[in-house]
């Protein structure tokens, strides 16, 4: 990463004022604590607010791999071209002190005889994760066997946001290049947490993690969307590996 | 809403049931007993391919060369005497006498009758009246193109069907012809595959004018291609009012669509949208229009069209597919297309390097057939100069064609390209789509390729 880009990020670090949702540590423990120092008079500029930690993060690091249905095609009156696809993916999410790296790969293999070909797809993005934002961007690489170009580049972005008891994504050319555009919320109901949003231009998409022992959860997660005369829909059951729960 | 959830439901849980057709050939013994009683079975084939020494904006075109030097035409020859039907078509009646055809499609050549603006060949017109005399008399129903790919020099000058002003004069050729011929024709296709004439001229850039990559004008000539059509149309009904083969109608009119599948490469949402784009322009804009009246093209971020004409639903009794093979689709934002398409590896492919496909057949006729109009196929061929695999793909494509009779499709005829080899555009004489070889240049003798054997005993099984 650039070394001006750093900085801007790590100054971003700081928080303009109190965090908004409540500390994390348990009354005791912060009665425990010792009680700041009060700041000599006149030297705001010196008050360094304390890093942190990754736990503290929006997002977390974590690793997921799934078994997916994955549906393609497009229709007219009286007509539809579509394709079948087993789905196979595997994606991991790495944090650290706030610089975040998500990537993914995705096989598609036809089940339709002589139909789409089979196709690797390959996420990458980096950037950044604060308590309440993240922000990552990279490329989505697919491969599809004898295709003319083999190769399709694409750009990926993602804006994560955290608004108190609901969280906020925006996703272009998101979900392992899948989903075009999309704007999600996300929510934690009874230790569940859950995810519902407008996949661009017609469609929903939905997720739900459910915590099974420790940092082991199961995730089921799909979408479905119309583009133009295009359809597609995928329904994913992944297990996952990251922090406590 | 609700149907855009059905489609995405659909699509989780659905994808099209390919047939397989170009698995085992069919047996012959009983390939045709399927097709519906009078079924017509033919050839087709078109005038500048065919007639020679035709004088249009094909000639000009064929002469000249692209900026980098390779020639318009493939093999740098021009269509010059073509198979010399023009004087020959004692011959090709022959041909197709013997092996038993009910029905030839033709076309006249609009720069032969009107090869000034005004002025009018009486010889050419009675000639062509002949042929269709004596093509009715062999029991021979013929279907007339009048325009099929070609425009008199006076009318390319004038730019054509990029300009609204060429539909009254094509209007007023079309009430010319039909009127001549009202008492011997009554099967009537104003254009062949304004589709293809538009993409070739306007966005491949291979085919007169020679225009690359302008989507927008693409799409303006098809547009005025199918106002021209809703106006030759009501001219050929008002001045066709014989029922000459006696059936009731005096005028049965189509339009030759070129169809072919559109497969997308991958699974990803670029490659299936711009496949479903493509097929929208492609394969159904023009079918929509014919029903509905209105002309409706999208190509986002370039051009919409979207505007009622008058005449224009209800302009065909009967929709006619010329169908060939399958496109596989790339996204390629960077191209005018939005893709790059070519065909599937791994397949069987013809001398051109077009995919063998006849499910692409069925699934079209399966299609088409939810508009409710009779179906056709005024197209279907192979170039194939051995005539290797000629009969088992016409086999395969006739089997496609009784599945979908089976499911319920009305398809009423089948028209073979081609009755001979001929001047196939800018591929000039390098491909062989012929039921017949053609000696050009020398004697012009149509020679019997062995799949006539194989269209003539197809033929023979059709219900009578």
């Amino acid at each position: 990463m650039h070394a001006l880009v750093l900085v801007v990020l790590l100054a971003a670090e700081a928080p303009a004022a109190a965090p908004q949702r409540p500390d994390p540590a348990p009354p005791a423990q912060a009665a425990a604590a010792p009680a700041p120092a009060p700041a000599p008079s006149g030297s705001v500029a010196l008050a360094v607010p304390p890093p942190i930690a990754d736990a503290e993060r929006l997002l977390a690091s974590e690793v997921t791999a799934g078994v997916g249905f994955l549906g393609s095609g497009y229709s007219q009156p009286g007509y539809r071209l579509g394709d079948a696809h087993f789905a196979p993916s595997l994606t991991g999410r790495y944090v650290f002190h706030g610089l975040t790296a998500d990537g993914g790969v995705l096989f598609a293999v036809p089940v339709t005889a002589d139909g789409t070909a089979f196709a690797f797809t390959a996420s990458l993005r980096a950037g950044w994760t604060w308590r309440k934002w993240s922000l990552l961007a990279g490329a989505v690489l697919q491969v599809a066997s004898g295709a003319q170009p083999a190769l399709q580049v694409l750009p990926t972005l993602r804006l994560s946001a955290d608004f108190g008891p609901v969280g906020a994504t925006l996703g272009v050319v998101d979900v392992l290049g899948l989903v075009p555009a999309h704007l999600s919320f996300d929510m934690k109901v009874g230790g569940r947490r859950f995810s519902f949003g407008w996949a661009f231009p017609i469609g929903l998409l939905a997720s739900l993690d459910l915590p099974v022992s420790g940092r082991w959860g199961l995730k089921v997660s799909g979408f479905a969307f119309k583009a133009f005369q295009s359809e597609f829909a995928m329904v994913t059951v992944a297990g996952t590996f990251g922090a406590e729960r | 809403m609700t149907r855009a959830l059905a489609a995405v439901l659909f699509a989780l849980v659905g994808c099209t049931p390919r047939p397989g057709l170009d698995g085992a050939v069919p047996s012959l013994d009983t390939l045709g007993k399927g097709l519906p009683k009078g079924f017509l079975w033919g050839t087709a084939t078109a005038a500048h391919q065919i007639e020679g020494g035709n004088d249009n904006d094909w000639t000009d075109w064929e002469a000249g060369s692209f900026p980098d030097g390779t020639p318009h035409i493939a093999d740098g020859k021009p269509s010059g005497q073509a198979c010399d039907s023009w004087n020959r078509f004692d011959e090709d009646l022959a041909a197709m006498q013997a092996m038993g055809v009910t029905t030839y499609r033709f076309s006249v050549e609009w720069s032969r009758l009107e090869p000034t603006e005004g002025a009018w060949d009486a010889a050419a017109m009675a000639r062509y009246r002949d042929w269709t005399v004596r093509l009715r008399a062999a029991g021979i129903e013929p279907m007339v193109t009048l325009h099929h790919f070609t425009l008199p020099k006076w009318v390319a000058a004038r730019k054509g069907f990029e300009t609204t002003d060429t539909q009254a004069a094509f209007e007023a050729f079309v009430r010319r012809v039909g009127a001549e011929l009202q008492d011997t024709v009554d099967f009537w296709c104003p254009f062949n595959e304004i589709n293809v004439y538009a993409a070739q001229g306007y966005l491949s850039g291979v085919w007169p004018p020679g225009t690359k990559d302008d989507t927008a004008l693409q799409v303006t000539v098809m547009s005025n291609m199918l106002k021209a059509h809703a106006k030759a149309a009501a001219g050929l009904r008002e001045v066709d009012t014989v029922d000459a083969n006696g059936d009731g109608a005096a005028t049965v009119i189509t339009h030759a669509h070129h169809v072919r599948v559109f497969q997308p490469a991958s699974h990803s949402v670029l490659d299936t949208a711009i496949a479903g784009l493509t097929d929208d322009v492609a394969n159904e804009a023009i079918p929509r229009a014919f029903q509905t009246g209105r002309i409706r093209f999208s190509v986002p971020g370039t051009i919409e069209i979207d505007e009622a004409v008058d005449g224009l639903a209800g302009s065909i009794d009967v929709l006619s597919l010329n169908y060939y093979t399958r496109d596989i689709i790339r996204a390629d934002l960077g191209s005018a297309a939005l893709s790059q398409s070519y065909f599937k590896g791994g397949r069987p492919r013809n001398d051109l390097g077009w995919d063998l496909y006849p499910d692409g057949l069925y699934l079209m006729l399966k299609r088409f057939s939810s508009y409710g109009w009779p179906l056709y196929v005024s197209e279907n061929g192979t170039a194939d100069a051995a005539d290797d695999f000629r009969s088992d793909y016409l086999a395969q494509h006739v089997a496609a064609i009784e599945r979908a009779v089976k499911e319920g499709a009305d398809v009423r005829g089948y028209y073979h390209w081609s009755l001979m080899d001929n001047f196939e555009w800018a591929e000039g004489y390098t491909a062989s789509f012929g039921l017949y070889a053609v000696d050009f240049g020398n004697t012009f003798a149509r020679n019997k390729r062995p799949s006539v054997d194989t269209f003539t005993a197809i033929g023979a099984n059709i219900p009578r």
